[in-house]
């Protein structure tokens, strides 16, 4: 206990410290932006939670009750143990690893992070709803307390417990496997979905009905495949219980015995790759030496029409960020991305949206939505450089040439990333066509760019250092907030050229359009960049400084 | 010209004043030892020199250049070897001195080559493909020694370049140092291993809470002290350095628990 207040005075500390400069108030300020926005969605997801289970409580119509119910259980999952996994979210920032030195017992580190992890605010997007359920259920229908407060509770303890042993796994196996060996991967594991598709996506064609209700089948039926993960367990028991059919004990108890091994099951794996994690000394073996150490970069080398230094920035970053987890968990989370949303929604949505077909609609949601998977890099694009940081300006090179290079190394990366997405679609959803393949693509880019455009300037405004070696890579809260605004502008202008060119009714409309936005955008890049290294160059102290925080 | 020439050179830090009016002289092809107690300014000083800090007052010039109106061509005639490290550490050795040869604008050749016998010469050939992060302290210092003579600097800066070097590493730096003042170049050193400074340097500079106190030639500085004479040798650079920042009778304290 005396450790654990000792941490949170440590924690603290850090963050008052973090206060004394006049942007880490603003970026606390932007942290406190969006905790109100965070809050705000919260208590409307609470509120809905709340509200559905009232009133389908008081027709009590049983089945739609488990469906309710599940609906709570999968939202609180996706963002307990989906959400930061997937988008490296986990902010608890903790130094566990290094209070390794001081005598605690592995089981006392272990217990350390599991708090740091649970503590994380992320955490306050799902926790309410689970607790409106049950409020709503004992206050406002007299169930039974110790059913639903066993049932839920469980169910919280289990998500956050693997919440926890998830980004542990992830950032374990990602660092263990080269870049080279997680495409392979993902490469295979892409034909075998494609094969069984069609026949999959045939059994589904029989009915048409409106898209919503087409969405709850779907995932209805995916929750019946998936009745024994935790939140079908809680559900389906909680739906026996509170039946109250004598025989409905037996199932009932079971799903709570499954629910409270599945916890335990988490706890046990979590310890186990943690002990191992500390007894390799933190970073996994293979993300540090070997794998995939010493290749040529033969993209970059043969650049040669650019300046050296651009040539040297670019490689290094490229290096650098197939070698980080982010950027391998990347390479192997946005195709299975893809899948899912092919597979889930293809079918789904039946209506044309502005004229453009299904598939087309998409195409281009995804690919925007992949581009979110650069904003860890762009707008923190100094987080790994540690004591490198100090190379660009001890070298004599034009800083123009170093947000060039890092930027470069950043398209090239994502540039592999756009190329997955692109081949995984295809094989998975079909060919939305030439044309619309061209869109998918300059709609990547200019997402991408514009994310460079403001990136350039926050990163170096609002730089934090990050460990290479974990999942988690957010940037500051001011990155993240502008993360968002930038991506919610580029929504919406490719929206409204999506919309301009179904006016027309030719397919290259869109094409076209967007190949004029990222030429504008281009023009824009070319005209700040000298802005941006004056800017770069002109906070190095700050920069050095914030690059050598350990972690 | 003077290989590096500083003008009531200053850093605050806040109200802290960490380099106080430096009027520095370093004549071309000296080995300049810079001497100091701990934070006294000597490595806020390397850094406005080598561009990594902007000062808050004065001039400086290296080689003639202005560090700060035109920083890249003074960069582009010093090398760097800081007292923190500035490698990437995410990459193997070989790449980090490719990165290096490439920002100062090397043929590929050029890079390749020197690069080779660098890595040869500090014996970290057989750690090739090891990634920086795995390198031992030392192999740090040695890449990081590697990285700032790659490209021929005309004038050297290195702070503190033998902490935690081994003593054959260490007589293997020497030498290559003395080979390059010999061809040369200027070497602008801070350490505070004064066997080591009284070895090599021709010149010293001693500060002193942001201030200089002494300059000059190493015989001269040592001739003027009033210290005791130990072992029939003239007075020590030890004696020099403890008279001038006030550090006698240190010896007598300690920790008031062990008494
Ligand atoms: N970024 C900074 N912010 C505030 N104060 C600083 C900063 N860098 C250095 N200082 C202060 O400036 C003074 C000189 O520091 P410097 O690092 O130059 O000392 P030094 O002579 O190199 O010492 P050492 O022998 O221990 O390396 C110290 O008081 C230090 O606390
Ligand atoms: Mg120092």
């Amino acid at each position: 206990m005396g450790r654990l207040l000792t941490l949170i005075w440590l924690k603290a500390r850090m963050w008052r410290h973090g206060l004394r400069s006049g942007t880490g108030v603003a970026d606390a300020a932007a942290g406190v932006a969006m905790s109100i926005l965070a809050l705000l969605f919260s208590l409307g997801m609470t509120a809905a939670a709340g509200a559905l289970l009232h009133y389908r409580l008081l027709a009590d119509d049983m089945d739609r009750v488990r469906i309710v119910l599940l609906a709570i259980g999968y939202y609180s999952a996706l963002f307990a143990v989906v959400v930061p996994v997937f988008f490296g979210l986990e902010r608890a920032g903790m130094p566990i690893r290094r209070l390794a030195v001081f005598p605690l017992s592995r089981g006392a580190l272990y217990r350390l992070s599991l708090f740091a992890s649970c503590a994380a605010g992320l955490h306050l997007l799902w926790l309410p709803s689970l607790l409106a359920a049950f409020l709503v259920a004992v206050v406002g229908h007299g169930a039974d307390p110790l059913a639903w407060g066993a049932f839920l509770g469980m169910l919280g303890c289990c998500l956050l417990v693997w919440c926890h042993t998830a980004l542990l796994i992830v950032q374990r196996l990602t660092a263990r496997r080269s870049a080279r060996e997680i495409l392979a991967i993902v490469a295979f594991a892409t034909l075998m979905i494609a094969s069984v598709t069609p026949a999959a996506i045939g059994s589904l064609e029989e009915e048409t009905e409106d898209g919503i209700s087409r969405i709850l089948e779907v995932l209805a039926g995916a929750a019946r495949a998936a009745s024994v993960l935790p939140p079908s367990l809680a559900a389906d028991g909680l739906v026996a219980a509170h039946a109250g059919y004598s025989d409905a004990l037996v199932p009932g108890l079971g799903s709570l015995g499954w629910l409270t091994a599945w916890t335990a099951a988490g706890v046990g794996l979590g310890f186990l790759v943690f002990a191992r994690g500390l007894r390799d000394g933190g970073a996994p073996p293979a993300s540090r030496s070997g794998a995939g150490a010493g290749r040529g970069l033969p993209g970059v080398d043969r650049l040669t029409w650019l300046p050296g230094a651009v040539r040297a920035v670019a490689a290094k970053e490229l290096r650098y960020l197939l070698r980080s987890t982010v950027g391998r968990f990347s390479l192997a989370m946005v195709p299975v991305i893809m899948i899912v949303v092919s597979l889930a929604f293809d079918k789904a949505i039946t209506t044309s949206f502005l004229g453009v077909d299904p598939t087309g609609v998409l195409f281009l949601g995804a690919m925007l939505y992949a581009s979110i998977f650069s904003s860890n890099s762009v707008f923190n694009a100094f987080a790994w450089e540690r004591g490198g940081m100090r190379t660009y300006f001890m070298f004599p090179v034009d800083p123009r040439h170093v947000i060039l290079g890092k930027n470069l190394g950043m398209w090239l990366y994502n540039a592999i990333i756009a190329a997955e997405c692109v081949i995984v679609f295809v094989l998975v959803a079909g060919s939305p066509g030439v044309a619309m393949i061209m869109s998918g693509w300059l709609t990547f880019a200019a997402a991408l760019l514009a994310a460079t455009l403001t990136g350039n300037f926050i990163s170096a405004a609002f730089p934090v250092s990050r460990d290479i070696s974990r999942v988690a890579n957010s940037p500051s809260q001011i990155g993240f907030l502008a993360s968002l605004v930038v991506l919610a502008t580029i929504a919406s202008m490719i929206g409204g050229l999506a919309a301009i060119a179904s006016l027309t009714g030719s397919l290259w409309v869109l094409p076209i359009l967007l190949t004029a936005l990222l030429t504008a955008e281009i023009g824009v890049y070319v005209a700040l960049l000298g802005t941006a290294a004056r800017f770069l160059a002109g906070r190095r102290e700050r920069l050095v400084r914030a690059a050598q925080v350990a972690l | 010209m003077h290989a590096i020439e500083t003008h009531d050179l200053s850093k605050r830090f806040g109200d802290v004043a960490a380099v106080d009016g430096l009027d520095l002289t370093v004549e071309a092809g000296t080995f300049f030892g810079f001497l100091g107690p701990n934070g006294a300014g000597k490595s806020t000083t390397i850094n406005m020199l080598t561009g990594l800090l902007a000062p808050s007052a004065g001039t400086a010039r290296i080689l003639g250049r202005d560090v700060v109106g035109e920083a890249v061509e003074a960069k582009r005639r010093i090398g760097v070897v800081p007292e923190q490290s500035a490698l990437f550490e995410r990459l193997t050795g070989p790449e980090y001195l490719r990165f290096v040869g490439r920002m100062y604008s090397m043929p590929r050749p050029t890079i390749d080559a020197r690069s080779a016998e660098l890595m040869e010469l500090m014996g970290l050939a057989d750690d090739g493909r090891k990634l920086i992060v795995d390198y031992s302290h030392g192999m740090r210092k040695k890449l990081s020694i590697s990285a700032a003579v790659i490209h021929e600097p005309r004038v050297l800066f290195l702070d503190e370049p033998f902490e935690g070097i081994d003593a054959v590493a260490s007589r293997l730096i020497r030498s290559i140092l003395q080979q390059m003042i010999a061809s040369g170049v200027t070497i602008f050193l801070t350490s505070h291993i004064l066997e080591i400074v009284e070895k090599l340097c021709s010149h010293v500079a001693i500060i002193h809470q942001g201030r200089l106190v002494a300059q000059g030639p190493l015989e001269e500085l040592r001739a003027g002290v009033e210290g005791p004479a130990t072992d029939g040798e003239p007075r020590s650079l030890e004696a020099l350095f403890l008279s001038l920042v006030g550090g006698e009778g240190t010896a007598e304290r300690g920790l008031s628990w062990l008494d």
